[in-house]
């Protein structure tokens, strides 16, 4: 294994014995107030940042298609209207076919 | 307290336990979705030069869609291991509470503790939900985990193998596990935001507050360094909702 490439695994090893192995050990207290926070209110903040991220990163591709597409998605999975794979075979079909309209 | 199982919990970690077929066939769309970025992954690592060796111990190692493609790169171009590691912790500090948070779903033994939680990624932990146990956490990560470190072995032999001109650039091989991952966060949501409160409406509107607040985060700081004051604005924004 060569040097830089044993680098980028050890830093990557690294940052999840960090970010995810440490944390899942770590025994703090907290007010109840503050655990509804952790518990309830935190996980639905991370979910509402991984929706507008996803949206942020697939239109600066893809503007009119990723913007289009991935609301759909999130109305339909919103409203529970259809199951993950036929919202997603949707979503990714009217991504494609709309990038080829538009050219 | 935390990391400690319910008996309840227990109870149910035994009920699920049993029943991996049923876990197995909520993650495994999640599990196929992130095969074709992580086939990508091990392309472009073979193209640089990577083996298949060390693909698989960066995928086994690392497991970080973004951290793994944003380190390709730097690796090539001879940057030091601490800009590396800082690179790394800024791309994926958005584990640090999702990993605390979702600690008490993890088994008591260290060892496993240690495992299921090196497997946590963005896509296992919206498969997952409150309620799950241990052992049904531990196969929606590992099937999720396994699927991305065989896609990128694939991928590394594959991209010796097939010539450089058949792999096209404009193809979005990543889209197929961001439609996923917002169909799992639009449910989590709904989940979290409509059942669980009496004042849906304040929530929603907070929701889309905290929508607008990361939208601006993300545009001011970048995609890299929005996350955790992004995460903490809604928070805190979502708790005013709620008070």
């Amino acid at each position: 294994m060569s040097a830089p490439e044993s680098m980028a695994i050890t830093a990557l090893f690294a940052t999840s014995c960090l970010v995810r192995i440490a944390p899942a050990f770590l025994s703090l207290r907290f007010s109840p107030e503050a655990q509804r926070y952790l518990e309830r209110l935190l996980p639905a903040a991370v979910f509402i940042n991984f929706a507008v991220y996803l949206l942020y990163s697939e239109m600066v591709r893809e503007p009119v298609a990723a913007l289009v597409s991935l609301a759909v998605v999130g109305v339909i999975a919103f409203l529970d209207l259809l199951g993950l794979i036929g919202t997603a075979v949707l979503g990714i079909t009217l991504y494609f076919l709309l990038i080829r309209i538009l050219g | 307290m935390k990391g400690e199982p319910t008996a309840t919990g227990n109870a149910a970690g035994l009920a699920s336990g049993r029943r991996p077929a049923s876990v197995l066939r909520r993650a495994a769309p999640t599990a196929l979705a992130v095969v074709p970025i992580s086939l990508l992954f091990g392309v472009l690592a073979a193209r640089a030069d990577w083996s298949v060796l060390e693909v698989l111990a960066i995928s086994l190692l690392g497991f970080t869609g973004s951290g793994q493609f944003a380190l390709l790169p730097l690796a090539e171009s001879g940057a030091g291991f601490f800009t590396m590691l800082l690179v790394a912790a800024s791309i994926n500090s958005r584990y640090l509470p999702i990993a605390y948070t979702t600690a008490v779903r993890l088994p008591s033994s260290a060892g496993k503790r240690a495992c299921v939680a090196h497997m946590l990624g963005d896509e296992a932990y919206a498969t997952e939900r409150e309620g799950d146990s241990a052992a049904s956490v531990g196969w929606i990560r590992v099937t999720i985990f396994a699927a991305w470190v065989m896609a990128g072995v694939v991928g590394a032999w594959g991209g010796r193998v097939i010539p450089a001109a058949w792999l096209g650039n404009d193809v979005n091989l990543g889209y197929p596990a961001s439609v996923v991952l917002m169909y799992l966060s639009a449910t989590q949501l709904r989940a979290r935001l409509l059942q669980a409160s009496q004042r849906r409406f304040s929530m929603l509107a907070a929701a889309m507050l905290s929508a607008g607040v990361a939208l601006l985060l993300i545009q001011g700081l970048g995609p890299v360094y929005f996350w955790i004051p992004s995460i903490l604005l809604a928070t805190a924004i979502l708790g005013r909702a709620r008070a």
